[in-house]
């Protein structure tokens, strides 16, 4: 994990091991469903096994997800779920988000400065 | 949202455009949501219970009623109970049912106790509606929140006015609008 902490521009408190497209997506299905399955994960993100598998490393080797492997009848399965601080590192994720979006439509909105010595 | 861009893990921002990234991420908590919240079971299910109990209220004077409910209550968490599971199994991916069942006792119980202290249908109804709007807060369902609130302003009015066969009428409104809620959520659900 490696957050930048700060009260500066948003975009220093986006999380590299969150900001990522498929890391975020994976965080936005589990802080709505409380346990996944590795199948449902990958069809909600439309995501190849191995690309799922690596970003599921990434995002448990940092704390955000637990993954259980378990057994029904012969079958094996893989639950995943979003531990507190994965649901606090999505929050904080979509909290940036939505500053750094504000700030763009503020900008858009503002009139534009004039230059000293220039009128 | 596709794997997109991105085919192995790693710092890079993916996408530049936050707006954009809040809107694939909203639809994909929304459908998520949508599979994981079959709130039109129970709706259905207590729905058609609460239709289901109207005769039993003319039985020694509201003890059918009781009775009715004090086997009915737990019949229909059962099922709903099964139902979530199965689902969840069967989709791979689910709620943990915790918060559910302590939901569906508190329900229970503080029925019963406004039923005994209130010796109307107002007050046990009264106390369902509370709990269905915790049960739309817990299924994030504003039409679940809806139908609560309109359950609990005719406990209300009938705790007021005390018309004739206010229990009938409490029933109806219970037994019919969970029901239209049920069907109407069941045609929403992607599921199936």
């Amino acid at each position: 994990m490696t957050t930048v902490a700060g009260d500066g521009h948003p975009s220093q408190r986006l999380d590299d091991t969150v900001h990522q497209r498929v890391r975020l997506g994976i965080l936005a299905v589990l802080t709505e469903a409380d346990v996944a399955d590795f199948g449902f994960l990958k069809d909600a993100l439309s995501l190849t096994d191995g690309n799922l598998s690596r970003h599921l490393q990434v995002l448990e080797a940092a704390g955000f997800v637990t993954i259980t492997k378990a057994f029904e009848g012969r079958r094996p399965r893989t639950w995943i779920s979003c531990t507190k601080p994965g649901r606090a590192a999505f929050t904080a994720e979509l909290a940036a988000l939505r500053e750094l979006l504000a700030g763009v439509d503020r900008s858009r909105t503002e009139p534009p400065r004039r230059e000293d010595g220039h009128d | 949202m596709t794997s997109g861009s991105s085919t192995a893990p790693g710092p890079a921002p993916i996408n530049d455009d936050p707006a954009a990234t809040l809107r694939q991420l909203e639809e994909v908590r929304r459908r998520t949501r949508a599979a994981v919240h079959p709130a039109w079971f129970p709706m259905l299910v207590f729905g058609a219970l609460g239709l289901a109990s109207i005769p039993f209220g003319s039985i020694g004077d509201g003890a059918g009623s009781g009775l009715f409910w004090l086997v009915a209550s737990p019949a229909g968490g059962y099922a709903t109970s099964r139902y979530y599971r199965d689902r969840a199994s069967s989709i791979g991916a689910g709620v943990r049912g915790r918060a559910y069942v302590a939901l569906g006792v508190a329900i229970f119980v503080t029925a019963w106790v406004a039923g005994a202290v209130t010796e109307s249908a107002a007050g046990p109804m009264l106390a369902v509606a509370v709990g269905y709007l915790g049960f739309a807060r817990l299924e994030r369902s504003r039409p679940v929140a809806a139908v609560s609130v309109v359950l609990g302003v005719s406990a209300v009015l009938v705790a007021v006015t005390d018309p004739a066969h206010g229990d009938v009428v409490l029933a109806l409104v219970f037994g019919l609008a969970f029901t239209g809620t049920g069907l109407l959520l069941r045609r929403r659900d992607p599921v199936g």
